[in-house]
């Protein structure tokens, strides 16, 4: 019987060399930033050559209470009686504010804020307010959160401009001096160059 | 001192950035929010979380997010800053208020009446601390809420290693640039995507179609039908970048994403890279999937170290690198 025989089998792929690719299909960048003109915190007014400050230190806050010695300041209208209820509003307004004598010099005002209960905290004391100027000239502005006659704290603003918002915090060993929380003060000192 | 980010995104991306630096759960990205094209929301089921993580930084975070609460139920929206050792301080929205809790005891009540509907504001900042040197403030839309002074620290961590943005069920519709830092508030801090619009050199990837490579990569919803390729290691693709409008805003972060795939399961590794001008700089390798991802680099300063501003970000390009 004739044998059936097979010499060679196969079967050809055929194929495409190709190397393991890696694709990208997008490419782009996200940048983060602060969006400056949305987000206002409220507990701050105005001012000219000045300020407004509000003390608050965790949920309670102090806003501008009396005068206690205007120098030359006084308010956006000239007057002279009670002007530190031209900056306690709650709600920042920067049509009503207190201003400094013209081309001041070492010009003073010093108001009480409320009374405070002692916090037993030493963060989250924030001392807020807006400052600007209202004629050409370099204007700098000093303010200090006083207990009594004893500084707590100073900041200091040079050549000031348009409207600024600042948002001051007192470091640990600022607010741990704070002895009396019915004694605090600030004083605004604005000086021409 | 100013606000100094260390991670967070606009969700810029259309879908939850991956990177070992993020984990999430039952959320998802769409179409929304309150800058950009899109914000992430809940899947609906279960507990929802985008949690990033992030070298442990000292007993001080601040955190900032939009929050679209949904219902009135508690937990609807919940941020959590979590401490190295598990222990975690939070703020839950509760329907109207937020809350300050330190792990699931409430120590503080809300006083600034927030609402549902609508995307909302907010800024926190925890510190860890025993006795009173431990707290919790938040804002919102900029004013004073909750100011809690107390017992911050359960356990004994000093550190906070991660932070999160969280919902349960159906209780949030969203949450959009979301970021956390040190130094200072945040502030209303915001997210935009800028794309690539023009082929930098070296070119050395291949294109799907046509030579111009930026083209395939610019677009506004990504597709793997498009696209450019590389199959040699140490290629690179550089590109440049629209220009962006920084009026009114103080660049802070950018966060470099490629959208990247690979063929088969030979292991292939993708390196971002920018370049300020001055000094380029590459990324870690990321380790490719045959499934597209969104690959995450988060940039805190320019390749050569300076603070973002808006003219080192219109000259800013960046590129891909194949790692084989």
């Amino acid at each position: 019987m004739p044998e059936g025989r097979v010499s060679q089998l196969l079967a050809e792929i055929g194929w495409t060399l190709t190397d393991p690719r890696l694709k990208v299909s997008q490419l782009f960048i996200e940048v983060g930033f602060i969006y400056e003109t949305i987000i206002t915190p409220s507990p701050v007014s105005t001012a000219a050559s000045v300020v407004s400050p509000t003390t608050h230190e965790g949920s309670q806050f102090a806003y501008p209470s009396a005068d206690s010695s205007l120098g030359g300041w006084t308010d956006e209208n000239g007057g002279t009686t009670n002007i530190y209820t031209h900056i306690n509003e709650v709600s920042a307004n920067d049509a009503n504010y207190v201003h400094s004598s013209g081309s001041p010099s070492s010009d003073i005002y010093k108001f009480k804020v409320d009374n405070l209960s002692d916090p037993e905290c030493e963060g989250g004391h924030i001392i807020s307010y807006r400052y600007f100027k209202e004629e050409t000239g370099t204007v700098n502005l000093t303010v200090r959160l006083m207990q009594g006659v004893s500084t707590i704290a100073t900041w200091t603003h040079n050549d000031i401009g348009t409207v600024t918002q600042a948002d001051q915090e007192l470091t640990a060993e600022q607010a741990n001096s704070i002895t009396d929380y019915t004694n605090l003060y600030i004083e605004l000192e604005a000086t021409s160059t | 001192m100013a606000f100094v980010p260390i991670i967070g995104t606009g969700f810029e991306a259309g879908a939850i950035p991956k990177s070992p630096d993020i984990v999430t759960s039952n959320m998802t990205c769409g179409a929304g929010g309150v800058t950009g094209a899109y914000h992430v929301t809940y899947t609906g089921v279960g507990d929802a979380y985008v949690t990033m993580a992030f070298s442990a930084v000292d007993t001080e975070l601040y955190v900032a997010a939009w929050v679209k609460p949904r219902t009135s139920a508690t937990f609807s929206a919940v941020i959590v800053a979590t401490m190295s050792d598990g222990n975690y301080l939070a703020v839950r929205h509760d329907g109207n208020y937020w809350d300050a809790y330190v792990n699931t005891t409430k120590v503080a009540d809300g006083t600034i009446a927030t609402g549902v509907g609508a995307y909302q504001h907010i800024q926190g900042r925890f510190v860890i601390g025993d006795g009173t040197s431990g707290s919790i403030f938040w804002k919102c839309a900029g004013n004073d809420d909750v100011g809690y002074c107390g017992d911050t620290k359960p356990g004994t961590a000093t550190t906070f290693t991660s932070f999160s943005v969280k919902t349960v069920n159906t209780y949030s519709d969203g949450f959009d640039n979301i970021i956390c830092g040190t130094g200072g508030w945040p502030g209303d801090f915001r997210f935009e995507r800028i794309l690539v619009n023009g082929d930098s050199t070296p070119m050395e990837w291949s294109c799907s179609s046509g030579s111009v490579g930026y083209t395939l990569l610019d677009d506004a919803t990504p597709n793997t039908t498009d696209y450019i390729s590389s199959g040699s290691n140490g290629q690179k693709a550089m590109f440049d970048l629209a220009s962006w409008s920084g009026t009114g805003k103080t660049a802070k972060i950018v966060n470099v994403m490629a959208y990247a795939f690979k063929d088969d399961a030979t292991g292939i590794s993708l390196k971002t890279i920018d370049y300020d001008g001055v000094t380029e700089r590459k990324s870690a390798a990321k380790v490719i999937s045959t499934s597209a991802f969104h690959y995450f680099d988060s940039l805190t300063t320019s390749s050569s170290g300076s603070a973002w501003d808006n003219t080192i970000i219109d000259a800013l390009e960046i590129g891909v690198e194949n790692v084989m």
